[in-house]
């Protein structure tokens, strides 16, 4: 089957249905003017229609064709990355913004990518530095602040 | 003799000291996001759009653009030198110049490459000075109707003149569109698909959209590989002189390429990469020595970066003029200048003239100063290439995620742009162009203000969109371009027919 083009057409047809949905209670048309649900409604057709079109052409192609995943190192470090950053938003209001991104680089750096701990340390705090010079001191940018302070 | 004088007052306002400071600013951070891989322009631009709140509009425009247009000069340097581009209009610059940095001359393919982009960047920007004019003066007798349709040929010619394939640009356009829907009506305030949730009652920001698909997917699928620490070959200042021979055998090229980039740049989606395969393609062409492409050939380089640099100061002119982005990183500055408090579109060159000559000024001192960076100061930025890329990686996710929140000091915003990362990612994945995208997420209040206001207008009747001679010369462009690739398929059919005919 031709993964590559299926899935997306799939998806999409949920999104256009969920768009129609989401929108049915809301006026297509008011008195004088189109109403909210009148620009969704056209999309969620579109989305629709061009998504049939894929799926037959896909079928018409026939064959296969897949999405080229990576091997199993391989994703293991894009599910540990994505989980790590996804860990950094309920963590940063309680440990604060900066101190959050120190320790998810330590981690990603020696957990995920095997690299020393002197460079790794290093990187990781160089670079809190400078996200705290740039938008904590010179943007006053209100980062949520920890027990340390940032 | 009007537009002179008003460049003039443009370069006395990109003269001063903090607007030479911006755009040098801009100009370095768009080398060297040129230079690192898994980070392109519209990423860089949004991720850096927070660095600049609180500094002048002019002067935070003036340092956005640089990164956009520095970025092309940058990418040239991976190509060359590790035959990595470090951004995707330079892959074709990596085909020829990395053959000719084995060869022993990295320094005159670098060399070629700075040159052009110099020389087709100047040419471009003045293009940019004189038609940016002509064009918001015709454009004052746009209205909804053909604003509408504007915006709708910016979202078709992304998907039809793309180098992918069409449905599934127009899907993708589709659902930027879908992602610009959920928030509150414009018209009437009422909550749209946002399904009780209060923090989408303000709608998805488009930031953390374009961070996530370009910035945190970019880089996710980059750490698929474990990287080993690359090998770049070294240049020195000496090698950095080209020969007048050389300069003369490719003066045509940049000619060529430079022209080419500026149409393709002119269209609305197309954008610098194809500019440069366009451009490699016709150089191919009118070479004398076209069997030497591939293998080392410097009019190869020439042409493919003088397209790239001439096409991204050329996606300006829509942008400012109609307020219709031409690529993705237009359609990221575009979002800025919203951000900033400008209305882009034929009242920006009445309104606020200061700023769009003093951008364009400052585009011509960031040309220069990026030719300084990358024929004297080449091998310092090579150096930068020995910098493992796994110590960056962290550091571009955890800035976008502070990035991310300083834009709506949300950390639900935060959330949103990793949710779009791993979009990105599977976009990538499954061969989905992820321009239209964000094109579609800035196109779309536009397009749905300027829709409800033509139906107002004719009382419901679509017929306003062929009664007006401007709007209906635009409704067949766009459908036009959305029968231009059933025609283009039907072509190569046909000649695939023939083909087989002769075998």
């Amino acid at each position: 089957m031709r993964t590559l083009d299926v899935a997306p057409a799939v998806v999409m047809l949920g999104l256009s249905a969920l768009v129609y949905a989401g929108t049915r209670d809301l006026a297509y048309w008011s008195e004088f003017t189109p109403g909210p649900a009148f620009l969704p409604t056209w999309v969620a057709g579109a989305g629709v229609l061009v998504s049939v079109v894929i799926l037959v052409q896909a079928f018409h192609k026939g064959g296969s064709a897949r999405p080229e995943w990576p091997d199993k190192a391989g994703g293991v470090r894009v599910l540990l990355t994505t989980l790590g950053l996804i860990l950094c938003v309920p963590l940063a209001p309680h440990l604060g913004f900066v101190a959050t991104t120190v320790v998810y680089m330590v981690g990603m750096m020696l957990g995920i990518l095997r690299r020393k701990l002197v460079p790794s340390l290093l990187t990781a705090t160089v670079t809190g530095g400078m996200i705290y010079t740039v938008f904590v001191w010179w943007l006053r940018v209100a980062l949520p602040i920890g027990p340390l302070g940032f | 003799m009007e537009t002179l004088g008003l460049l003039g007052h443009g370069f006395a306002m990109a003269l001063t000291p903090a607007n030479l400071l911006a755009t040098f600013i801009g100009c370095l951070l768009g080398q060297m996001i040129g230079i690192l891989p898994g980070i392109g322009p519209a990423a860089g631009i949004a991720l850096l759009l927070p660095i600049t709140f609180g500094v002048p509009a002019t002067t935070a425009l003036m340092m956005l653009s640089g990164i956009m247009y520095g970025a092309m000069y940058g990418g040239t340097l991976t190509s060359v030198l590790i035959n990595v581009p470090g951004e995707a209009a330079s892959v074709m610059t990596a085909v020829d110049g990395h053959q000719l940095a084995k060869q022993g001359r990295a320094g005159a393919a670098l060399s070629i490459a700075a040159i052009g982009s110099f020389m087709a960047g100047v040419g471009a920007v003045a293009l940019l000075a004189f038609l940016c004019q002509v064009l918001g003066g015709f454009a004052l007798n746009f209205n909804a109707p053909e604003f509408f349709l504007l915006a709708t040929l910016g979202l078709t010619t992304t998907a039809s003149l793309g180098s992918g394939s069409t449905s599934k640009a127009l899907l993708m356009a589709i659902f930027g569109l879908m992602v610009a829907l959920v928030g509150t009506d414009p018209m009437t305030g009422l909550p749209r698909l946002t399904f009780g949730e209060m923090e989408l009652m303000d709608g998805i920001d488009f930031i953390p959209v374009a961070v996530g698909i370009f910035g945190i997917g970019e880089v996710l699928a980059s750490l698929e590989a474990s990287r080993t620490d690359v090998s770049v070959i070294k240049t020195r200042l000496q090698d950095l002189w080209i020969t007048w021979q050389d300069f003369a055998a490719c003066r045509m090229a940049i000619l060529r390429g430079g022209v080419v980039g500026f149409l393709v740049g002119l269209m609305p989606g197309v954008g610098p990469v194809v500019a440069s395969m366009l451009a490699y393609a016709v150089e191919q062409r009118a070479s004398k020595h076209p069997e030497r492409f591939g293998k080392g050939a410097l009019d190869a380089v020439a042409a493919a970066e003088s397209a790239n640099n001439s096409a991204v100061q050329a996606a300006m002119i829509p942008m400012l003029a109609l307020g219709i982005p031409a690529s993705a990183a237009t359609a990221v500055l575009l979002a800025a200048l919203v951000l900033l408090g400008i209305r882009p579109g034929p009242m920006l060159m009445t309104q606020q003239s200061d700023l769009v000559w003093g951008l364009i000024a400052s585009m011509f001192i960031g040309n220069f100063m990026l030719v300084v960076m990358n024929l004297p100061m080449a091998p310092l930025f090579a150096a930068s290439l020995r910098f493992p890329y796994d110590f960056l990686a962290p550091g571009i996710l955890v800035v976008s995620l502070v990035g991310a929140f300083a834009t709506t000091l949300s950390l639900f915003n935060v959330g949103i742009t990793i949710f779009f990362g791993l979009v990105g990612y599977l976009m990538m994945k499954f061969n989905l162009p992820r321009a239209p995208v964000v094109l579609a997420i800035v196109l779309a209040p536009l397009m749905e203000s300027s829709l409800r206001q033509s139906l107002m207008l004719s009382l419901g009747s679509p017929m306003i969109f062929l009664q007006r001679p401007i709007s209906a010369v635009l409704l067949v462009l766009v459908l036009g371009s959305l029968a231009m690739p059933i025609f283009r398929r039907n072509k190569v059919a046909a000649k695939g027919d023939d083909l087989d005919g002769t075998v």
